[in-house]
């Protein structure tokens, strides 16, 4: 990862947040941890490096104020409505212990999603363009890894998963982009200057949401509400349904849930554990650290690739799954009909 | 004095939690693993499928044993 | 650290909007036509497939039908040849034929002169010996009187003169 460039990127921001003072490398050993872990969290600000970006936009939504945008942080402190509590949170300025009904402020980790989006829509452009051209001639270069892709998800992940064809083919064009968008989001985590996106709760929260909404409506849709209702009861006999719905109605919600924690994570576990390693070598203010430490985060870097790869193709195949599940033998025979 | 207490307490909770928790998840992804290995050295040909099904239940595993080990961050940072 | 663990609304509501944006893009610009592409050409490589299969069924018929002629080509060949050495043996057939009697015929010829010379030298010699009998006759004529003897006597050996 970022390693010693974050390290010291880190170790400016903290040491001068608010002063903006450009320089100060020391930091006794016990914050070292501390600071480096946060680097994982939201900022409102983007660093590469030493340099700064550039300030991110603050809106805030508020029952009392309304909607409210600023250009960056220090505006919003100027405005005074708002300011900064010491804890580094937004509070009101006339009651310190009140935060913002919403915080809808332009993070870093959202930069890194449009990041992520604009590449993958540039090159799913170029590629459509190729295709509408010519959409006989073998693939090439981008267009191929894309093809690709698409291939697999849908060869691998939607068809077998998903027992009626006509709602896979209608799904397909979901579960390519959410495991695009998951993939190239942990990918940029282990850029460095980059912002694991997917190593926040509330990015991988929103996926499971719309991974929620995917299965039940696609469930619903393809067996119908009734039938739908009838799968709560989990096939029981009817005066079970006192126990058998909250219980479903339960893993209704753990399945997204668990989404959410899995790939939570796994991006954070392995990050975690890479800054744990070289904030060693500043903890301990030794080289001989370094000689270990550095061989042992190589190999956790290449671990994180995998894992990286591995946890976009979990969320997705395991969203197939449920879809599946969630439809369940209520369209057998529509599978049948197809064979 | 109390309020250290309860610091030792959760810390302590947190730190057997999650090292319990990675036991079990080890054991059962050794296991899964294991017998996936084993029953695609049987039938090699159908190793793509055993390793796509290997891989969701590891994933399976995992997410609980994450889970735990999400529970247990929380009781270190309380 | 506490940060970690903080499920920002804002932030979820930043990516399902994200979200659904880039899935509504993608449908419009990436996936539509990389989907209709490969369909056009897992169509076109199917009609490729369906093609070439019956173009190999017509070489296919077309191989057996030469190979059809070829066969009767051969057979016409081996006829023709079959006939023309009939043809010739008939030929030499008759030529020995012609031969055979063309010799046969020179041969009675030859038999016939013989025969004819023999004959006529039968009669030459018959003439001879009479006259050598005449001769005879009158030298014994000469000698005796005995008519009706002699006449015996010479009868005795006409009788006596081989027949050929």
């Amino acid at each position: 990862m970022e390693a010693e460039a974050v390290m010291s990127n880190e170790v400016g921001q903290h040491e001068a947040q608010g002063a903006h003072s450009t320089h100060s490398t020391e930091i006794p050993p016990q914050e070292v941890f501390p600071v480096l872990l946060g680097t994982l969290g939201e900022h409102r600000e983007l660093n590469f490096f030493h340099y700064h970006i550039v300030d991110l936009p603050v809106i805030l939504y508020d029952k009392e104020y309304g909607f409210d945008i600023y250009s960056n942080i220090e505006k919003m402190k100027e405005s005074g409505k708002y300011v900064l509590s010491t804890t580094h949170k937004i509070v009101k300025a006339n009651k310190p212990e009140e935060t913002p009904t919403l915080d809808l402020s332009v993070t870093s980790l959202v930069c890194f999603q449009w990041l992520a989006m604009i590449i993958l829509l540039v090159a799913f452009f170029r590629a459509g363009r190729k295709y509408k051209k010519q959409p006989l001639k073998p693939p090439k270069g981008l267009q191929n890894v894309l093809e690709a892709i698409f291939v697999f998800i849908r060869d691998d992940v939607v068809l077998p998963n998903i027992p009626s064809r006509k709602a896979a083919y209608r799904l397909l064009p979901y579960f390519v982009s959410l495991f695009v968008f998951i993939l190239l989001m942990n990918l940029f985590g282990l850029i460095p200057g980059g912002h694991t996106a997917t190593g926040a709760l509330g990015t991988t929260a929103g996926l499971a949401l719309t991974a929620l909404f995917v299965i039940n409506g696609t469930a619903i849709r393809q067996i119908g509400l009734k039938n739908w209702l009838k799968h709560l009861l989990g096939g029981a006999p009817w005066y079970l349904f006192f126990i058998m719905v909250p219980i479903e109605i339960i893993s209704l919600f753990t399945k997204p849930f668990a989404l959410t924690v899995r790939l939570f994570a796994n991006m954070t576990a392995g990050h975690v554990v890479l800054l744990s390693l070289v904030g060693l070598i500043f903890y301990l203010k030794t080289f001989v650290m370094a000689a270990v430490a550095v061989p042992f985060s190589v190999f956790m870097y290449a671990l994180e690739l995998l894992v990286a790869f591995l946890q976009a193709f979990i969320f997705t195949i395991l969203t197939a799954v449920f879809t599946g599940l969630a439809i369940g033998e209520h369209s057998e025979h529509s599978h049948q009909i197809e064979h | 004095m109390e309020q250290n207490l309860a610091k030792l307490g959760a810390y302590l909770a947190a730190g057997i939690g999650a090292g319990i928790s990675v036991i079990g998840a080890g054991l059962g992804i050794g296991k899964l693993a294991s017998s996936a290995l084993e029953s695609s050295a049987r039938q090699p040909e159908a190793s793509g499928d055993i390793r796509t099904t290997m891989i969701i239940a590891a994933a399976l595993i995992e997410g609980v044993a994450l889970f735990s080990c999400v529970i247990a961050m929380l009781l270190a940072i309380k | 650290m506490d940060s970690l663990l903080n499920v920002n609304p804002g932030l979820m509501i930043w990516t399902i909007l994200n979200f659904l944006i880039f899935l509504f893009l993608l449908v419009k610009f990436g996936a539509k036509p990389i989907s209709n592409a490969l369909k056009a050409r897992e169509d076109y490589i199917q009609n490729n497939i369906q093609n070439a299969e019956k173009l190999n069924q017509e070489a296919q018929k077309l191989l057996a039908e030469t190979q059809q002629k070829l066969r009767d080509a051969q057979n016409e060949m081996m006829a023709i040849i079959q006939k023309g050495k009939q043809q010739a043996d008939e030929l030499i057939r008759r030529a020995t034929e012609e031969a055979e009697k063309v010799r046969k015929e020179k041969l009675d010829e030859a038999m016939r002169e013989i025969t004819r010379s023999k004959e006529s030298a039968l009669i030459e010699l018959k003439k001879e010996v009479a006259h050598l009998v005449v001769q005879a006759t009158e030298k014994l004529l000469k000698e005796k009187v005995d008519e009706k003897k002699d006449l015996e006597l010479i009868n005795q050996y006409i009788e006596q003169i081989p027949k050929n």
